[in-house]
């Protein structure tokens, strides 16, 4: 027996140990290799969309391989510390130190190469499934099947890495142990963990306080709450295992009435047995299905932004002359005849939009361009979107504060009432309410910077105050294309915009918008952020099963003598059932559902950023992690009832 | 009154090479007595207690326990009879260390269900008489081995088995600790009437029981009776076993 053949041995014989841990490196590879079949495929390169790809894509596997290296960190740590005893035999019968690190070191390449060709192969083999799926959720044509090889050589290489990283690390982590140590590490009794009552309030009293605050999270002050609540959350998880956890349990324990009733007397000792191990685990794989179900939630919820963008961009082509542009009826006309030429039939509006200098409320800053159009103009941009009533005619100094987008509606809520002077007239404008609609597209006018909240684009006034406005700055004109069927506009204008939009700050005598060009270039990189969130998350929610997994493989020997001798006894099939169902259901569903709940709370916090409500998405997202864990709870009871019972009498 | 009636029992290991453990053994335990089972090392000792036990299946013959034949019985109707009927002391007391020592006691009456007021009570009970009342809280890395097979012992008796199978019980403990843990045994079945059937290699612990089968290759060697002299029957005991010249080290205590 060589050491090679010995170390070959070693792995290979304890395949149950290293299976779950192999799937999910594996898997990882393959996910990453999926990526970087997008990221290097010359058939998305060149593409309107590929810059949008590309920083997804980049994104994913710079997340991912940062996890994976903690993952598999952690994972060959807990392996070791599940070896001690047979480190310690080796090391008796005279294994020099340097030997043992060789052995750690192969046996890990020969796990993570075995891991590196597995995902790789299996990406290869899914590749063109995967594609498929990418190029439809993309909206592009199907991409063919091509091996580029630097996703090839970028897999590997970055994989291969990684791996001799963690060997060299986990050296470090052997060391220092002595040989009596490393013996009695099975023999010595687990020592249950200390609880303090103070701990465990705090772990209550953090979990409350961070879900009090996502919950009544505004849109002002989300990025100010975020990171707290986020380190709270953490925090008070952690406790909540850890401390809370086994006070819960000490306390059955001590209810004599549930703890001694039939089979809950091997469940819950088993259980407080275990505490400290499973608190560390189960805080771990809580914080990953988090981050996950968050991951594809946010990007899920994205996707709901599309159902108002019909309201965001009422003009199918929206044009805006700065005074004293030129070109503009060259322009128009210009609009006009690709609009024709596409067979559609655009009703045009155009209006002034007069440029004032007012003075500002103190402490903001001294005065300011404001951006104003007639309420006869605004009528005109709402009928001709089809959109039916109109709000009453203004009168006397009263405004409507034009919303920019949809988005804005959240602001609404938050944003106080001005009230505007003019310098030169002796004119007050007041602020009295917001436009039930957008009549003019984001950034296509000049924006009301000064404000902290939301981006709202100017005043509505009457026609009468409207005209008093007799000294603007400059007077730009806005002319709006409305057609039916905005999606056909796609590649319009393409000479004036190249992407869909010019902004009015962007230094060009004239602003645009395209719509049809800005729904697909936003569709997409949505469609794509949520397919990178999904491979993403789901290499995140495996890993935390394979945590799951090794946590009780590593204790299955220990179980087994365990309900040999309760077998004996006298244990019937259905009792045992019963005990394995209700440790194995605690370990899988209580992580899941503390999981679910942080979630729901983020997703309070994140329902402030849109008017639309995202509760339909976040429950589908949270409905297939939480299906997806059933079934792997179901099969992994499988196997280890199986297993259990394999010694059984 | 027979509890126990053991009828031609045959076990026979298939394999490659089969292995007769077994070979017709006959014989019969009544109520209150305290049996002891001995013979040299591979002599099927350990195998007809796991066949009495519905551990294991005979190949060919009975085993009756208090009216029942419990290789009969369904799995399920099986594991109860073990729960209900049979009480356990083993070598290496199969302890569960995530349970205190109580709650070791009373696992068998809790799976089966029993009221927690009448646990607690039998509890006392069986832990006075014992003499482990001071160490139920503790956990089972916190007491010595004697400690550990009185609790061993408790457990079996808690829920008064028609029948106490009781495998090598001095095997892990040194002589003081076996001394203590033997007497407890007699103690029980004195008092308590409870029947015991006790395999083991010791002399010393045999000499407890009021008879020793002994057993050679499978088959029914010889028995012998206390009487009433304990000194006398350990003497008796050691002879037997000179006589089957199963263990060395049994046989040089014989010389001393």
């Amino acid at each position: 027996m060589s050491f090679l053949q010995f170390v070959y041995r070693n792995v290979a014989r304890s395949k149950r140990t290293y299976a779950a841990y192999f799937l999910s490196s594996a898997f990882s590879v393959m996910i990453f290799f999926i990526c970087a079949l997008f990221l290097f495929s010359p058939y998305i390169r060149g593409q309107l969309i590929y810059p949008i790809v590309m920083q997804t894509m980049i994104t994913a596997e710079c997340i991912m391989y940062l996890f994976s290296f903690f993952f598999v960190l952690y994972s060959v740590g807990s392996f070791l510390t599940s070896r001690k005893r047979e480190i310690g035999i080796l090391l008796m019968h005279g294994m020099t130190k340097g030997q043992l690190n060789r052995m750690v070191l192969m046996e890990n390449m020969l796990i993570g190469l075995g891991a590196i060709l597995t995902g790789m192969a299996a990406g290869l083999i899914t590749g063109k499934l995967f594609l498929m799926i990418g190029s439809r959720s993309f909206g592009m044509a199907p991409i063919p099947f091509y091996l580029p090889w630097q996703a090839l050589a970028l897999t590997a290489g970055a994989f291969v890495l990684l791996f001799l990283l963690i060997s060299v690390c986990t050296s470090v982590m052997l060391r220092n142990r002595t040989l009596i140590e490393l013996f009695q590490s099975g023999q010595r009794p687990k020592t249950p963990p200390r609880t303090s009552g103070i701990q465990s309030l705090l772990a209550a009293v953090l979990l409350l306080a961070s879900y009090a605050l996502a919950a009544t999270t505004t849109v002002n002050t989300i990025y100010i709450r975020m990171l707290p609540v986020v380190i709270m959350t953490i925090a008070g998880t952690y406790f909540l295992y850890t401390q809370l956890g086994v006070w819960v349990v000490r306390l059955l324990q001590k209810r004599r009435l549930f703890f001694w009733k039939k089979t809950n007397i091997v469940t819950v000792s088993n259980l407080a047995y275990r505490l400290k191990d499973n608190a560390n685990m189960l805080f771990m794989v809580t914080i990953i299905s988090t981050v996950s179900f968050c991951a594809v939630g946010v990007f899920a919820s994205i996707n709901t932004l599309s159902g108002q963008f019909r309201e965001d961009y009422p003009a199918a082509v929206s044009y805006l002359s700065k005074g004293g542009n030129s070109l503009e009826a060259q322009h128009v006309r210009q609009l006009e005849d690709e609009l024709r030429a596409k067979g559609l039939r655009p009703a045009i509006v155009s209006f002034p939009v007069k440029n004032i200098q007012v003075g500002l409320p103190a402490g903001e800053g001294d005065r300011a361009l404001l951006p104003v159009i007639s309420y006869s103009s605004y009528k005109q941009a709402v009928e001709a979107a089809g959109d039916g009533d109109v709000e009453k005619p203004l009168e006397g100094i009263d405004a409507l504060v034009m919303i920019s987008s949809e988005r804005d509606r959240t602001y609404t809520r938050i944003r106080e009432m001005e009230v505007y002077t003019l310098a030169e007239e002796r004119l007050q404008i007041r602020e009295i309410g917001y436009t039930s609609r957008v009549p003019v597209p984001e950034h296509v006018l000049r924006e009301m910077k000064w404000k902290r909240e939301g981006d709202f684009s100017g005043l509505v006034v009457s026609d009468h105050l409207f005209d008093r406005l007799a000294s603007p700055v400059s007077v730009d004109r806005y002319t709006g294309f409305y057609v039916d069927d905005f999606e056909r506009t796609l590649g319009l204008g393409e000479r004036l915009a190249p992407r869909g939009e010019v902004r009015y700050d962007a230094g060009q005598p004239y602003a645009m918008t395209v719509s049809g060009t800005l729904y697909v270039t936003q569709m997409t990189s949505y469609r794509a952020m949520l397919f990178a969130a999904l491979l993403v998350g789901t290499v995140f929610f495996i890993a935390a099963g394979s945590f799951l997994y090794f946590r009780l493989y590593a204790d299955l020997d220990y179980d087994r003598r365990q309900y040999d001798t309760i077998a004996k006894m006298g244990l019937t099939d259905r009792e045992l059932n019963r005990i394995v169902t209700g440790q194995l259901a605690m370990l899988f569903f209580v992580p899941i559902l503390l999981a679910a709940l942080h979630s729901i709370f983020a997703f309070m916090a994140l329902q402030s950023f849109y008017y639309l409500s995202i509760a339909w998405e976040m429950g589908a997202v949270l409905a297939c992690f939480v299906t997806a864990q059933v079934a792997y709870f179901f099969f992994i009871r499988y196997n280890y009832l199986r297993n259990v019972r394999k010694t059984l009498i | 009154m027979t509890i126990l009636e053991v009828k031609h029992l045959s076990k026979i290991y298939e394999g490659r090479v089969p292995l007769q453990a077994l070979d017709h053994i006959q014989f019969a335990v009544s109520a209150g007595e305290f049996v002891g089972v001995m013979g040299p090392s591979g002599s099927g000792k350990t195998t007809l207690l796991n066949v009495i036990a519905t551990i294991d299946e005979p190949t060919a013959g009975e085993v009756w326990i208090n009216g029942t034949n419990p290789h009969q019985l369904s799995r399920k109707q099986t594991a109860l009879f073990r729960r209900r009927e049979l009480g356990f002391v083993f070598q290496h007391f199969n302890l569960l260390d995530t349970l205190s020592v109580g709650e070791n006691i009373v696992l068998s009456l809790s799976l089966d269900g029993v009221p927690v007021r009448e646990m607690e009570r039998r509890l006392e009970e069986v832990a006075e008489k014992l003499g482990i009342r001071g160490i139920l809280d503790k956990r089972t890395y916190e007491i010595s081995g004697g400690q550990m097979q009185r609790t061993a012992i408790a457990r079996a008796l808690i829920h008064r088995p028609s029948l106490i199978l009781a495998d090598e019980p001095t095997g892990n403990l040194d002589s003081k600790a076996s001394k203590d843990v033997m007497e407890t045994l007699d103690q029980m079945n004195r008092q308590e009437q409870a029947t015991v059937l006790m395999v083991t290699h010791d002399p010393v612990a045999a000499s407890f029981c009021h008879r020793v089968i002994f057993i050679k290759d499978g088959k029914f060697y010889n028995e012998i009776y206390q009487g009433s002299n304990r000194q006398a029957f350990f003497q008796k005991i050691i002879d037997m076993l000179s006589l089957l010249g199963g263990d060395n080290r049994v046989l040089s205590t014989v010389r001393l």
